[in-house]
């Protein structure tokens, strides 16, 4: 989960300002309308009659996630989730190659479930936004970056989105030794930087030295640790590396999601105090040694980036074939959403990722034309949340309480919390406003993490009536025939929802569940904040009564989202940074994180994890809204293309995609 | 007397620049959020990683503090500070950017004067007939829609004719054409649309206020004087009448550099042109202080001499304007 959704609002907000504030004559829409590029006002015509068939049709949906759009265009093409695991091991053996593969050297990677394909040829992405901010692997951790940085640079362990596995990176193998605490990593040997040095341990020693520097800015000096203690790294050969823990950990591999920089290449920059800028946007493309399929070869300020062709990847295929097959990638920006897609439905890109919502439908009717597909790639790995303000005590600069204690009052009772989400018909809001693109959940994770999901979680389901009885049975009841409750003492039961500006649909979302609560007879009024001044009150000022909040996606490994679940976490949304757990169940919750931190069996954490998701389903300090599903566009000339929902989206094996024979 | 009224509004600049800097810096601290704000609600971001940012960053400092340590830095070493989120000097950022800025503002602004100014002449000279009529055409034309529009007027053009790119200033193909003539070919074919979508609303207002001062002269008592004494008429008008009709011209001139900067972001985003105006929203929705502040100075600095060269010019234009 990472705030990148609002950062990424912020160009799309601006250029919907400038048109609202010209717009008003609809001429801008008819003339987007003709435009071959992107087209509101024909969308809007072709959905409201599905639209109008969608909300009165009642139970004829089974499954009201597939989208009204897919109902239209039943074309588009959904990727299969993945397969339920039960476990997986925390530890890799290295294994033989398989029968058939000629390999160069004896610890090249054979890459076994693809189609060979021919070397040759270009992919060309576009995205919004004003493109990276840097090429270090180490300081950035932004997604206009870190898209490119992840095509340059080659993890420890690597990842596999299609199986949801973790899979053998630049370590051929890695276990742990008898104590426990030490974990043997084994790198292939034979392994070649873009600038054809020698990668070895001394590399990965010395990528150690500057994450633990407390000079360089990195958030992965605080993750690489375990009971506040860093980890000490040491090299016993020149491929091998011994980590000492000080205490065992079953997170480990979530620990290792980095990479190596070169020593050779960085040693200097770093020891003159200048490792921030030595891999900056400034610096010649040669400059950037990496370990991925691909290398820089230009960047050209708020247009593009092109990649090339790392002439010594360690990937092979059983043809012997050395990946990547493109010979490059090409980045291009766009300022914003509706130029992004024009560039992919005009035919300058290849490739696009998160369109947005209302411009699916044109997108699957385009199909085939455009000769692309369309991908359904299920939920993603964001949530949408409402939640009420819990922290208790006053603002030590203003004096005043943080919430209104006669308020907090309703909001503390559990009965509140589950009587607003029975309030809320979910359902119709994802049907109409989301445009079926989105999925309800009962839960923090999503259904995109198919390993930590506690699939058994309570449903609230939408049910006014069991509302109103939760209600009646805390006594707030309408005293005065106005249509609202009111409490004990006569205040009415009335509060307010801060969530961020510029994003209409949130706002018509915002508007819906107003009125639902209405239904039970609860005043609710959505207050729209600019990004900043909503973290401001989140964060710092905590004068608010209630949130609506989208977190955009990433890492699905629960060690991420720990800080959402311990009292102490700094996003534990509710009521964050206690001192000491406020309620029991929360105390609960710290005790089972540290449980999770120290066992070292994946399925036992598994259990762990889903009592957590237990804990907060029944408890319902967090409202579970829904997820947005994932879509992807990608042209069909492309072989090996596999998307998934997590991140990124569509790159993830982009050197194994090849251009098919026409 | 022009090298004393350039020192003595440079010596004014100062103050000037100081106080806007001071409100950029005071603004930037006092609206709410910070560079960290977007991370701060990110579960995987560890809360002393926070701690040390804010700290790095110089966020937990008094406003004038951080204010008066760039300002130095500025005045001692030439240096803007680091941009927070490329992590690299401002000065590099931007330099790149605004050379984008400046040539599209450069080829508008050409574009207009060029077009804009003879076209009042012609129409003036030539009252009710025409080339008049067309000019008033053209003029109202570019006075009544709005700069947004014509870009997506622009760009509907692009995409269907395909004589023009529908966006940025260079092709995918740039860095393989070898030669900087096919190079520059190819920048000027993108800069052709922007150019006019930019320079129309100048165009407009150049080209009528051109014919009204104009108008104003050919109908003046010297007009008469000139051509009783025996001037032919062209002689009359290019020599009395247009320099008296420039002046006003000279003076929007002055507003028109200043508004170079600001003006050129509305075309920049809507036809992605990879200019300054993209970076400054950008570093301002992220809070990227020193970004912000530079380019607010940078703005201000154009503004400055815009007027100043509008003023030198009036002074080379007209003899009666002194600045003693």
């Amino acid at each position: 989960m990472t705030g990148t959704q609002f950062s990424q609002e912020h160009p799309k907000q601006l250029s919907r300002r400038i048109k609202q504030a010209l717009g008003v004559l609809g001429l801008i829409s008819a003339l987007t309308a003709c435009a071959p590029t992107d087209s509101v006002q024909r969308d809007e015509q072709m959905r409201t009659p599905e639209e109008k068939a969608s909300t009165t049709s009642t139970s004829a949906q089974v499954n009201p996630a597939t989208s009204v759009a897919a109902k239209s265009t039943p074309a588009i093409a959904v990727v299969t989730p993945v397969a339920r695991q039960t476990s997986y091991s925390l530890e890799h053996r290295a294994t033989p190659p398989p029968p058939g593969f000629a390999l160069p050297f004896p610890d090249a990677y054979p890459v076994t479930d693809i189609e060979p394909g021919k070397r040759g040829g270009s992919f060309t992405f576009v995205s919004f936004g004003e493109g990276p901010k840097s090429f270090n692997p180490i300081t950035t951790n932004e997604s206009s970056s870190s898209d490119i940085i992840g095509r340059m640079f080659e993890s420890l362990i690597g990842f596999d989105n299609a199986k949801q596995t973790y899979v053998p990176g630049l370590l051929k193998e890695w276990y742990m030794e008898e104590d426990k605490r030490c974990w043997i990593l084994k790198l292939r040997e034979g392994l070649k930087w873009s600038d054809g040095s020698p990668l070895t341990a001394d590399d990965i020693l010395f990528t150690a030295q500057v994450i633990y520097d407390p000079n360089i800015s990195t958030p992965l000096r605080d993750i690489m640790q375990v009971a506040g203690k860093p980890f000490q790294f040491e090299k016993i050969d020149d491929t091998t590396v011994r980590v000492r823990l000080a205490e065992p950990t079953g997170s480990f591999l979530a620990l290792m999601g980095w990479g190596p920089i070169s020593k050779k290449a960085y040693e200097e920059a770093y020891k003159a105090g200048q490792f921030d800028t030595s891999m900056g946007i400034n610096v010649a493309p040669e400059k950037i040694v990496c370990s991925g399929p691909f290398k820089l070869k230009q960047y050209v300020p708020g247009e593009r980036v092109i990649l090339e062709r790392n002439p010594h990847y360690y990937k092979y295929d059983r043809n012997g074939t050395q990946l990547p097959y493109l010979d490059t990638v090409i980045f291009t920006y766009a300022p914003d959403m509706d130029q992004m897609l024009a560039r992919f439905t005009g035919g300058t890109a290849d490739g696009i990722v998160r369109p947005r919502p209302d411009s699916i439908p044109d997108l699957a009717d385009g199909q085939t034309k455009g000769n692309y597909t369309l991908y359904d790639c299920g939920p993603g790995d964001g949530a949408n949340l409402f939640w009420f303000n819990l922290k208790k005590g006053k603002n030590p600069d203003t004096g005043r309480p943080f919430v209104d204690p006669v308020k907090q009052a309703w909001f503390e009772d559990v009965r509140f919390r589950r009587a607003m989400l029975h309030a809320l018909d979910k359902e119709s809001i994802i049907r109409t406003e989301l445009r079926g693109l989105a999925v309800s959940v009962w839960g923090l994770e999503s259904p995109a993490n198919s390993f930590w999901i506690n699939p058994n979680l309570r449903k609230y389901e939408y049910d006014p009536a069991r509302a109103q009885a939760l209600l009646d049975e805390m006594d707030l009841r309408d005293r005065n025939g106005d249509g609202i409750r009111e409490d004990a003492q006569g205040n009415k039961v009335s509060f307010t929802f801060i969530t961020n500006k510029g994003n209409k649909v949130r706002e018509r979302v915002a508007s819906l569940m107003q009125q639902d609560w209405a239904q039970v007879g609860i005043e609710a009024r959505p207050q729209f904040l600019d990004f900043n001044a909503l973290v401001t009150q989140l964060d710092s000022t905590f004068e608010y009564e209630a949130c609506l909040l989208g977190l955009g996606g990433g890492g699905i490994h629960p060690a991420n989202s720990m800080n959402v679940y311990r009292s102490s976490g700094r996003t534990h949304l509710f009521n964050p940074r206690q001192e000491k757990p406020a309620t029991p169940w929360e105390a609960e919750l710290d005790r089972l994180a540290d449980q999770f931190n120290a066992t070292l069996d994946v399925a036992e954490q598994q259990r762990i994890y889903w009592r957590m998701q237990e804990i907060m389903s029944e408890q319902l300090p967090i409202l579970p809204l829904w997820t947005s599903k994932v879509f992807v566009a990608v042209r069909n000339k492309f072989g090996n293309v596999k998307p998934s929902a997590l991140s990124h989206e569509l790159l993830w094996n982009i050197e194994e995609f090849y251009v098919k024979e026409p | 007397m022009i090298a004393r009224l350039i020192m003595r509004r440079l010596l004014e600049a100062i103050p000037l620049l100081l106080a806007i800097s001071l409100v950029t810096f005071f603004l930037l601290f006092h609206s709410p959020g910070d560079f960290l704000s977007a991370l701060r609600m990110d579960p995987k971001i560890p809360a002393e990683f926070l701690e040390r940012e804010v700290q790095r960053l110089g966020l937990d400092r008094p406003w004038y503090e951080v204010w008066a340590r760039w300002v130095w830095g500025v005045v001692r070493h030439g240096n803007l500070g680091n941009s927070f989120a490329y992590k690299i000097p401002v000065a590099d950022l931007i330099g790149q950017r605004l050379f984008n800025t400046f040539l599209l503002a450069l080829s508008s602004t050409l574009f207009a004067w060029l077009i804009g100014v003879p076209l009042g002449i012609i129409a003036a000279v030539k009252q009710n007939s025409w080339p008049d009529r067309l000019a008033s055409a053209i003029a109202f034309f570019g006075l009544s829609i709005p700069a947004v529009l014509l870009a997506l007027f622009a760009i509907y053009f692009a995409a269907h004719t395909e004589w023009f790119p529908t966006g940025g200033m260079t092709s995918d193909n740039y860095t393989q054409l070898t030669s900087t003539w096919a190079r520059m070919k190819d920048i000027a074919h993108h800069l052709v649309l922007p150019t006019i979508v930019l320079g129309a609303g100048g165009l407009a207002i150049y080209t009528r206020q051109m014919r009204s001062n104009l108008l104003e002269a050919l109908r003046a008592d010297y007009m008469r004087t000139a051509l009783a004494k025996g001037l032919s008429y062209r002689q009359a008008v290019l020599h009395h009448a247009l320099r008296n009709a420039l002046n006003p011209m000279i003076t929007l001139f002055g507003f028109a550099f200043s508004d170079l900067l600001s003006g050129a972001f509305l075309v920049e985003n809507v036809m992605a042109w990879p200019g300054l105006g993209r970076t400054t929203i950008e570093a301002y929705n992220s809070k990227d202080m020193f970004v912000v502040a530079s380019a607010v100075m940078l703005a201000s600095v154009m503004l400055i001499l815009g007027n100043l060269l509008a003023d030198l010019l009036l002074a080379l234009n007209d003899p009666r304007i002194r600045y003693d």
